[in-house]
């Protein structure tokens, strides 16, 4: 009750607008809230503040390694916990003998590595007469006694807890109030394969994978930049979830770093496991239908976007990379695009644009056409389709909304279909999108390729999240068209077209550079200037570097051949 | 390009927004109206017309100087205090308010005839109405955005009709040459200068400009590329339809585009061009109501426009059914909106800043927000 009274509490008075913190990308490279500083230098400072942050209250490791075990094995509830390690041993220093215990997850590291490298010196060599007596016995067994390239010292659990849960080892030692953590991750998990949806001819087969350093490598490979940054930042309170931010330094706006910082560390959610997840909670309209994110499974992809001046966030365990800030157009661009020659390119960007008009239109205009304006079929026509149409008891909103569930239905079903039964939904699909449903005067033969039409279409859009908006907006355009033909569908356009300018894809508006217009619209935007001429990254993206090559990046045309005379 | 938290936006936009508010009316009726005025010499009578706005423009802007940067409700409450800046208000939200209606009025009763003859009016009615009030809750950014998106589309729509048409031209239409006579370009042409009318929304953009002394260039270059697609269908229309016929009270840039065959197969076109026609409908509905409820809300010293635009939109669509039937629609937009407009447009605005002049000079207004 309290509930209906407040929906119409809403709608009868008027309350002021709730504050929010509205993010516009502009142009320089410091944020509006840290003045004098640049917020690249802030964050090296939090950072190491961080690492140098003295652990909370009651989180500090003890000296007695009893309380550290106890503590350990009731964080990891040993013995219910099958899976966790926890191996006791002895490190003899000196002359005495000091207790030891490891503990870290079965499955999730490489035992190798914790044997050879960090149980075996710490058990064995131990024994060895001392290289350097003076040394204390923390900086003994971190300085001479494991002999692995990652491990760090940690004052409190959390800390430790964090790293064994995401692959190391946590050395605890009797007398000191410190762990070591190393790095030993040892799962298994899916090699550097080829893209499974973002298929290309020309240019390269890598895809990412699952990992978050082999991703992070995968793109430093390509770049080969000292200035490509790699933040990492934890997403999730309970999964703690390693992801990882990327820009090039140089490149890209400070302002635009900040904020997509500010929103992941504004993340409040117990678990965050995919990239598809982090999406959903850092774009900027939840229900506009269109994707304000780039999610690719190509880390040239990737690397091209970073160089242009946008920024990446990797997510440990997904095989997709966010890129932001994005347009509207960038989601009718493929990764293919950058490889091939500019015509070619030109004549494949106008294909797509013709699917999407297609996958999106058709089957309204459809409608509203043999509904409404009967007058723009040319009279041949006019009359082949009303012929077809005769024995057809449905009227055409009807008829097509069949065809286009039983599309949809068909393409869901064959994505969960199991593979050795996937032949017999082609069979069951073609009977129910082809002859036999025209046969049995279901429908129309030229419905048949309406639908067929506006499939293929939306399988040319080289975005798949933008695909599926276009699915959804088809439908409302069908209905437009049925209620009031061209009308309908124009007011549909408008509003879409309303909806998309009002949009901002962190900070960045969605319709760029068209609505604002900026500079550099016939570069790259609809269709694509040759190679020499991409002479400047996106105006709307207010990198800190404009240019990205030389005015003459074709040197050998303008310059002179050796020996040559004026 | 520069962005801040503070909503603005370019010259180009600005300008685009100008001029298609002020040649929707193409698409309507000008290129009759010229035709009713002046005969065959209607082109000619929009290109007087053209420079009768030019040379207001320029007498009002000569004006403005001292108010750089300020809407005309700011330069109102600065000569004039709050009194001016509410009458201001009232009367420029009124006229817009006034012009958002007739326009939703006739191209509905436009669309009813084209389209959907079987439907009741205020169905048709509702599908703009329900344009006009998204494009009001999302705000001028995202109306001026769009107005620079579609005003490109469709002029390049209207170049292809004006193309498209060219077989169709017979030169010896354009005699007498004079058409009904000098005195009616001249007299007439000088009342139609209200087809500019629309460039009221001009004097509330000027705080929304990236670069306020803007507004000045912005209404010249509106004002020029007007007049060419005014001069272009004008005389087009009239190169296409003899005197008698170019005076049907129907949408003449419509028949034009059904004369445009490309052979056998491709007949009848003119449903193609609903679309640039109803997407220019209702982006200057959208701008004009959006720009007609802020010059009331500012007027009336309320902080917020959108919670108005529901209310609002709601009176817009009673007062568009309060002419009885279309010939009283036309008779209003012909014998008051397209003779008079100027009076608002020109004089009033003219008569506030001289007044704010005043004001000012006198010591008198307040310091506007």
């Amino acid at each position: 009750m309290s509930f209906i009274i407040r929906q119409l509490k809403k709608y009868l008075f008027f309350e002021e607008p709730e504050k929010r913190e509205r993010f516009i990308l502009r142009p320089g490279a410091r944020p509006a809230d840290e003045e004098g500083s640049g917020s690249f230098e802030k964050a090296k400072e939090k950072k190491k503040a961080e690492s140098e942050k003295a652990p909370e209250p009651g989180d500090e490791v003890k000296s007695d390694i009893d309380a550290n075990l106890t503590h350990m094995k009731d964080v990891y509830s040993i013995p219910v916990n099958s899976d966790i390690v926890l191996r006791e041993f002895d490190i003899t220093y000196g002359c005495r003998t000091v207790r030891a215990f490891i503990i870290f997850f079965d499955g999730m590291t490489n035992t190798e590595v914790i044997n050879n490298y960090i149980l075996k010196p710490l058990m064995v060599d131990s024994v060895m007469p001392l290289k350097d007596t003076a040394e204390n016995l923390e900086g003994y067994v971190m300085r001479q006694l494991m002999p692995h390239c990652q491990v760090n010292i940690s004052r409190g659990y959390k800390k430790a807890v964090e790293a064994v849960n995401f692959g190391g080892c946590a050395l605890f030692v009797d007398g000191l109030s410190v762990c070591f953590t190393a790095d030993v991750k040892g799962w298994d998990h899916r090699g550097v394969e080829k893209p499974n949806n973002e298929i290309i001819i020309k240019g390269p087969q890598e895809a990412f994978n699952e990992v978050l350093r082999t991703n992070c490598a995968q793109i430093r490979k390509r770049l080969k930049d000292e200035d490509l940054i790699v933040e990492d930042i934890l997403v999730g309170r309970v999964s703690r979830t390693p992801c990882s931010i990327l820009y090039i330094k140089d490149v890209a706006n400070e302002a635009l770093v900040q904020e997509i910082r500010r929103r992941l560390e504004g993340i409040s959610v117990d678990y965050m496991l995919d990239a598809g997840e982090l999406e959903q909670l850092i774009e900027d309209s939840t229900v506009y239908p269109s994707p304000q994110v780039i999610s690719t499974e190509r880390p040239d992809y990737t690397a091209e976007l970073l160089v242009s001046g946008r920024v990446a966030i990797i997510v440990d365990g997904s095989p997709n990379v966010l890129v932001v800030p994005i347009t509207a157009f960038d989601l009718m661009h493929s990764p293919e695009d950058n490889y091939i020659r500019f015509p070619y390119v030109n004549l494949l960007r106008y294909i797509r644009y013709i699917a999407g008009f297609l996958a999106l239109l058709l089957p309204g205009l459809y409608v509203a056409i043999t509904n409404y304006h009967h007058e723009m079929i040319p009279t041949d026509l006019l009359l082949a389709i009303e012929a077809s149409r005769e024995k057809v008891p449905f009227p055409s909103l009807v008829e097509i909304l069949l065809m286009e569930i039983s599309f949809e239905l068909i393409r869901e079903a064959g994505l969960r279909v199991p593979g050795p039964i996937g032949p017999t939904l082609g069979i069951i699909g073609a009977l129910i999108l082809g002859q036999a449903a025209v046969a049995a005067n279901i429908v129309s033969p030229v419905l048949i390729i309406i639908v067929a039409l506006t499939g293929i279409g939306s399988f040319a859009i080289p975005n798949y999240s933008l695909a599926y908006s276009v699915r959804i907006m088809r439908f409302g355009f069908i209905f437009l068209g049925a209620l009031a033909g061209f009308l309908g569908i124009t007011v549909g356009l408008f509003m879409i077209g309303s909806w998309s300018t009002a949009l901002k894809s962190f900070g960045v508006p969605f319709m760029s550079p068209f609505g604002p217009k900026t500079s550099g619209r016939y570069k790259n935007v609809i269709f694509r200037a040759p190679e020499w001429k991409m002479e400047e990254r996106p105006d709307y993206l207010n990198p800190k570097k404009k240019r990205k090559q030389a005015e003459y990046s074709m040197k050998w045309k303008h310059g002179k051949r050796k020996g040559e005379q004026d | 390009m520069q962005m801040d938290k503070r909503i603005r936006f370019g010259r180009w936009e600005a300008i685009m927004l100008i001029t298609n508010l002020i040649c929707t009316k193409v698409f309507l009726y000008f290129n009759r109206m010229t035709a009713e005025d002046t005969g065959n010499a209607g082109w000619m009578m929009a290109a007087f017309t053209s420079a009768m706005a030019l040379l207001f423009y320029f007498l009002v802007m000569s004006l403005y100087g001292k108010f750089e940067g300020m809407d005309i409700l700011d330069i109102a409450e600065a000569g004039g205090g709050k009194v001016l800046r509410t009458i201001t208000g009232f009367v420029l939200g009124g006229a817009l308010f006034v012009l958002a209606a007739i326009t939703m009025r006739k191209f509905s009763e436009d669309i009813k005839t084209i389209s959907l003859p079987t439907s009741p009016l205020s169905y048709v009615m509702g599908f703009f109405m329900a344009g006009v009030i998204i494009a009001g809750l999302l705000g001028v950014e995202s109306i001026v955005r769009h107005n620079a998106i579609v005003t490109p589309i469709a002029t390049a729509g209207y170049i292809v009709i004006l193309l498209g048409i060219m077989p169709n031209i017979d030169v010896t239409n354009l005699l007498p040459i004079l058409g009904t006579g000098l005195k009616d370009i001249l007299m007439k042409g000088f009342y139609r200068t209200s087809v500019f009318a629309e460039l009221l929304v001009l004097f509330m953009l000027p705080p929304f400009l990236e670069n306020p002394g803007d507004a000045r260039k912005v209404g010249y270059v509106a004002i020029t590329a007007s007049s060419f697609f005014f001069v272009t269908g004008s005389l087009v229309y009239t190169l296409v339809f003899p005197y008698p016929t170019s005076m049907e009270p129907f949408l003449p840039v419509f028949n034009m585009a059904r004369l445009i065959g490309l052979g056998r197969f491709f007949q009848r076109i003119e449903s193609l061009f609903v679309f640039i026609w109803v997407m220019s409908a209702l982006v200057y509905l959208s701008t004009v109501f959006y720009f007609g409820v802020y010059t009331v809300s500012k007027a009336a010293g309320l902080k917020y426009a959108r919670p108005m635009m529901i209310p609002f939109a709601i009176i817009l669509f009673s007062a568009a059914f309060l002419p009885v039937d279309l010939l009283s629609v036309i008779k209003i937009e012909s014998e008051i909106i397209n003779t008079w407009g100027w009076a608002v447009t020109f004089a009033f605005i003219g008569l506030v800043m001289i007044a704010a002049g005043a004001g000012k000079r006198a010591g008198r207004g307040t310091k506007g927000r």
